[in-house]
This record gives structure tokens, C-alpha cells and sequence, in this order.
């Protein structure tokens, strides 16, 4: 059954055992899973079945950190969620990102992937992905001009990600959920507030509101927090009637740790022949299901080098000149500059980009002229999306606006550290030398990271502002997802990740979602 | 070796005959302008493929991955028969092309060996090892 939140009576008060608040990929998991089921399930949704520019505006917000998206634009808010516009990358996290590893801070799950492994099994189906297998050796048999890859690899390694069609949950499960007898689909309404109990630790209402403007409330035995990387901490730090710095929040950690997966050209490849075959880079169907191969840095030498995880692809075929690897710095700051504008922002220090034009002018008119001209060094950029530190100055705060239905918007302060990108580096640097020694060709990496500048951007993962963790003092829920000091409060998404890999988050989210629907049946 | 540079040049020449006047009056640095006007400067080390770089040393026709036959035996990088050092940039040109010639099979194994053993250095961000790195400042002088 669904209801649109604008008809509900003012002040109703709506009962169920379980409350999902967000119907993306992790609020529909769960509320598919409780099915047929004896318990009564709301899943309440903030958006409608479709797209509305007035309900997208609530996900309005700033950006204070290192340059990111726009934040109405990173993420979607209506029936489904951001599975909406997911490109449908998918493949499980390693067991390294769920160890406890001495150079990378603040890492380590409370759980394994052994324990996390019979759920991916389960969310391969759910996101219409084939066989839970990810051995290169099983999808690519036919390598045709990859045996050198295949075969000589020492210090990197290939691996495969699956693609999902993708699946558009809000579409693929809607009928489905509409015909369950215990699910009730909630549409245009958006949780404001999560009060708490004075003097207890439960939550005791969900505050909703519409944008039509009526409000009313929703009690429930379990309330489950399912609307985002984002807007998990935000409405934790908003729902601050009662405890003021918010709920789940004693120790300071809701919001912090945010972490996103960095993407972008890390170096180049000038290969060895000048028609090189590298097909396993090739996005491709096998008995059914879509695959693509990238190159990992192994667990070993992760350990060895002290590495974060780290995937490269191959792009297409490039002239060198037009990288900005081939690049002198005063071309590179009209590139900069010229970035900042595409992306819908002023040129931010232009200044000092306009400094660098002129200090390097001969280099600023070679650009441009090879920009036009071109040249014939051809190069395959190389692709990088790795895992960033889990850092707690990278955070979401709320910000002193407030959105259509009074609550405070998000503030992001998107940061990465040194050893983020010295790691990429490093890692650039074993490419190099497995490339040079196997005979593909030779890499060129820039002067030094931070040529990489405003260039890395994020993949729209946004992960870690509540995470997991054995103790309060170190996360914001416990090892099944329910936030410290609140008894009936649990958190389902991407906020949970204690750390992030390089792998896309959504099977993860789904797979987690089935964990905590499982244990959350156990309680019921 | 500088093929991509040639081209550019009368380009560029041109462009900065024009526009240096306007320049100077809007007060650039003249120094900036006659790095331009002196002609394009050099960046490309081959002419686009790794083959190139082969070929300028003299192991025309043979695949990095191969196993060159005077391969030493014996644990990689501990016992070499090869030449221990590479041609110094104070050869004469024509010596270390001929020293290239005679000694590509070593040479070549000193590569992978090289990239075996991370013996790399970083030339214009380019990832070399340490045989490519001494080959390139030699031949960087010779153009």
C-alpha cells in the first residue's frame, strides 16, 4: 500500500513496528525483506515515485572543503533514491579493507568479511548480478591480448568489477512492496526530527513534515536511518530538540570520518607498440552478466608499501599533450581555471591561476596551440579510484541555513590527507615498474601530487559519518547498526563503512541492509 | 628526437611577433616572451612510443618482455656479466652509439632488471629505469 504524507490529517500519529526512513537502496532492502512477514512495516519516503525539482531542493547544502559537487546534484531524492542515476559498479570489498591495519588510522570493521560473505551472496540477486564471483581467471578465459597480463603480474594484480543493468530499486521492487499486506509505503514524507524519550534511550517519535505543510508523527518499536552518507548525519546532529549536539553524538563522531572514493587520471601509460590491445580493460558480456577488469594493488604489497587500496584503468587512447600530464604550469592553471567554471563555480583563486598564466606564458601559449594542434604521443590515461583515509576533520556539519521544511542544511568539508595521496603515487610508481619490467610500455606520473589538485573528485560515495565500531568512543553504532545509546535506533547505508576499499559502495549497502534486517526479525 | 617541437615553432614565433608589443605594454616580463620567440622548448623524448626509445638504443626489433640469450645465470640482479656502468653524457656521440650496439643484450636485461629490482628513476615525470634514466641525459645531450 502507499500514501502520500500531503493527505495524512494534521497531527496523526501513524504505528508500526519497524519505521525505515528512506527509500534508496538500503530502506528497500530492508523493507522487501520484511515482506509477508507478521511485523508492520513504514517506509517512509521524502520524495514521491518520481523526480520533483521542489523535493530535490531539500538536498541543497555547502561545500567548505576541497572542491565537490553540488550537493543536490550528487544524490536523488525520491522513490528509490540515488539507485536512480547509479552508473551499477559492483563488487564486494576485500578482506584487507575490514582488517585493523597498523599505517592506515581509525581502520578495521568489527566485522569480517567472512561474517558480511552469505549477504553479498543475497544482494548479488537483489542488484541482477551474475554468479558471487570475482576471479578474473573465470570471466576473462579468452584473454586474447592480455596473456601478459595475466601471467607476469607481480606487485599489481587484475581484478573484475560486475555490472548491475543497473538496477533502479524504486522501479525494480515498487509493485512488489505496494502489494505486501505489511508495508506501507510512505511518499512526500520527510523525517525532520527524531525525538528521543527524556530520561530513556529510545527514540519515541519520528517528527514528519510535507512540503504541502502538514506534519504528523510515526511511532515505532525500531526506527531504521536509511537516507544516505549525507543525510544520516545530518538529521542525526538536527534531531537536537532534546539531546543538543544530537543524537548518537556524546563523543563528537557524528559527521566526521566522511569519505569519499577519490577518482581521477593519476598518471599515463606510453605503451610499448603503438597499437596496444589491452581488451581486459574492456567493459564486455559473459554468459549474461557485463564485467570489466581493473588492477588492484595485491594484500601483500598493500602491507609492504603501507598502501591504501587502489584500482587503475586503462582510458581511452590519448595525445599526451592534451593530458595535463603533457602540460606546463601556466596552461594547467587556464585548465584549472576553466574546471572550476564547468563545474558551475566562480574560478577560485584567480589570483593566483592568473600569476601562473603569466609567469609561464610560453607554456600557456604551447598549450593552447597543442590543444588545437595536437601531437602524435599517444598515451592511455590511468584511471584511478582508491580509498582515502578515514579522517575526522573530513566531516558533515549542519550548516546555519535552513531547507523548505526548517532544517538545517549540510555542510561539507571534504578533506583528504598527504599519506591519500602519497599512497596513489606509491602506488603509480609499482605500475610503472611492473609495466617497464613486462614490457607494456613506460608511465609518467606529475612532479608531485600536488599537480593532482583540484582534478580528484569524488564518485558521489559518501560514506563513514556514522560509523561501526566495538566501543562508543570510536563510532557512532555498534557492530549490528544500532546507534550507541539509543536502544531502538539503527543506521542502514554507506554512513556505517569504518572504511571504504576502492570497490563501489551499493552491494556493500545492500548487503549490510540484509545483515540488519535479519538481526532486527531476531529482536522482533 | 624534439619531432613535436619543430612543427610549433614558426607558430609560435609568429604569434609572439604579434603579441609581444601588447605584452610588454601590459608590463609581462620580457624574458617570458624571448623563451618563446627563442623557439619551442624541448619535452618529447621519443616520438611517441616506447619503440622509439628502443630503437635510439640501438635494440631495434626486441621486445622488452623477451629474455635476451646472454642473460646471466643465476639469481637476478646478484650476478650480472653485463656493463656495470652506463655510456657517461661525455662520450662522443658516435662512441655511445656504438657502445649501445655492442652491448643492447646486456643493456636490455639491465632494464628489466632494473624494473625488477625498483633501480627507477623519475626523468620529466617519466618512470625509467635506471639504464633508460643514463641513456636519456646521454642522448638528451646529443640533440
Amino acid at each position: 500500500m502507499a500514501t502520500d504524507g500531503r493527505d495524512i490529517p494534521q497531527d496523526t500519529v501513524l504505528e508500526f513496528d519497524v519505521c525505515v526512513i528512506g527509500a534508496g537502496a538500503a530502506g528497500i532492502t530492508i523493507a522487501r525483506d520484511f515482506s509477508g512477514e507478521h511485523m508492520r512495516v513504514g517506509l517512509l519516503e521524502s520524495g514521491g515515485f518520481h523526480y520533483e525539482k521542489e523535493v530535490q531542493k531539500l538536498y541543497r547544502g555547502q561545500n567548505t572543503g576541497r572542491p565537490y559537487f553540488r550537493l543536490d546534484e550528487a544524490r536523488l531524492r525520491f522513490f528509490g533514491g540515488t539507485t536512480n542515476h547509479w552508473e551499477g559498479w559492483c563488487r564486494p570489498l576485500d578482506p584487507i579493507d575490514f582488517d585493523q591495519r597498523d599505517w592506515v588510522a581509525h581502520s578495521g570493521w568489527p566485522l569480517t568479511r567472512e561474517e558480511l560473505l552469505p549477504y553479498y551472496r543475497r544482494a548479488h540477486k537483489l542488484c541482477q548480478l551474475g554468479p558471487f564471483d570475482y576471479n578474473p581467471e573465470n570471466w576473462f578465459s579468452s584473454w586474447d591480448g592480455d596473456a601478459i597480463l595475466r601471467n607476469s603480474l607481480k606487485k599489481i594484480a587484475p581484478t573484475v568489477f560486475q555490472y548491475s543493468p543497473p538496477t533502479r530499486f524504486g522501479v525494480e521492487y515498487r509493485d512488489e512492496l505496494e502489494q505486501a499486506d505489511n508495508v506501507e509505503i510512505l511518499i512526500h514524507s520527510t523525517v525532520t526530527e527524531l525525538v528521543p524519550k527524556r530520561g530513556a534511550e529510545e527514540i519515541k517519535i519520528a517528527r514528519i513534515r510535507t512540503l504541502a505543510g502538514n506534519e504528523f508523527h510515526v511511532k515505532a518499536d525500531h526506527f531504521v536511518l536509511a537516507t544516505g552518507g549525507i543525510e544520516n548525519a545530518r538529521l542525526l546532529l538536527a534531531s537536537n530538540s532534546v539531546r543538543p549536539a544530537g543524537l548518537g553524538n556524546r563523543h563528537d563522531l557524528v559527521g566526521r570520518f566522511f569519505m569519499d572514493h577519490p577518482h581521477f587520471v593519476a598518471a599515463a601509460l606510453l605503451p610499448a607498440r603503438r597499437k596496444l590491445r589491452l581488451p581486459f580493460f574492456k567493459r564486455r558480456e559473459v554468459d549474461g552478466t557485463t564485467v570489466e577488469g581493473v588492477l588492484t594493488v595485491p594484500p601483500e604489497i598493500q602491507k609492504r608499501e603501507m598502501l591504501l587500496n587502489l584500482s587503475v584503468q586503462l582510458r581511452p587512447p590519448k595525445q599526451l599533450a592534451n593530458t595535463y600530464l603533457g602540460a606546463d604550469d601556466g596552461w594547467l592553471a587556464v585548465r584549472d581555471v576553466f574546471a572550476d567554471m564547468k563545474r558551475g563555480n566562480p574560478p577560485s583563486d584567480l589570483a593566483r591561476h592568473l600569476k601562473r598564466i603569466l609567469g609561464d606564458l610560453d607554456g600557456t601559449i604551447e598549450g593552447a596551440y597543442q590543444e588545437v594542434s595536437g601531437s602524435d604521443t599517444t598515451v592511455f590515461p590511468l584511471f584511478c579510484r582508491t580509498e582515502q583515509c578515514p579522517n575526522p576533520v573530513s566531516r558533515v556539519q549542519l550548516s546555519r541555513e535552513t531547507d523548505a521544511l526548517g532544517v538545517p542544511r549540510a555542510d561539507l568539508h571534504w578533506t583528504l590527507s598527504r599519506q591519500d595521496l602519497q599512497s596513489v603515487r606509491r602506488g603509480m610508481e609499482l605500475l610503472a615498474m611492473e609495466m617497464g619490467r613486462i614490457g607494456v610500455g613506460r608511465v609518467k606520473v606529475p612532479a608531485t601530487v600536488d599537480q593532482w589538485g583540484s582534478r580528484i573528485e569524488g564518485g558521489w560515495h559518501h560514506m563513514g559519518t556514522t560509523r561501526m565500531a566495538h566501543d562508543p568512543r570510536s563510532g557512532v553504532v555498534d557492530p549490528q547498526c544500532r546507534v550507541y545509546g539509543l536502544e531502538n535506533l539503527f543506521v542502514a547505508g554507506s554512513s556505517v563503512f569504518p572504511t571504504s576499499g576502492f570497490s563501489n559502495p551499493t552491494l556493500t549497502i545492500v548487503a549490510l541492509a540484509l545483515r540488519l534486517s535479519t538481526h532486527l526479525k531476531r529482536l522482533s | 628526437m624534439n619531432s613535436t617541437s619543430c612543427g610549433r615553432r614558426g607558430f609560435i614565433v609568429r604569434l609572439g611577433m604579434i603579441v609581444s608589443p601588447i605584452l610588454v605594454g601590459l608590463g609581462v616580463p620580457l624574458s617570458s616572451i624571448t623563451s618563446v620567440l627563442a623557439g619551442a622548448r624541448s619535452r618529447s623524448w621519443t616520438d611517441g612510443s616506447v619503440e622509439s626509445l628502443r630503437e635510439s638504443l640501438g635494440i631495434v626489433g626486441q621486445a622488452c618482455s623477451q629474455v635476451p640469450t646472454s642473460k646471466p645465470s643465476g639469481p637476478a640482479g646478484e650476478c650480472r656479466s653485463g656493463p656495470r656502468n652506463p655510456p657517461s653524457p661525455q662520450m662522443h656521440p658516435e662512441d655511445v652509439v656504438s657502445w649501445w650496439v655492442e652491448h643492447r643484450d646486456e643493456v636490455l636485461f639491465r632494464i628489466e632488471d632494473d624494473f625488477e629490482h625498483e633501480r627507477t628513476r623519475t626523468v620529466n615525470g617519466w618512470i625509467l629505469s635506471e639504464t633508460e634514466a643514463a641513456t636519456y641525459s646521454v642522448f638528451r645531450n646529443l640533440g
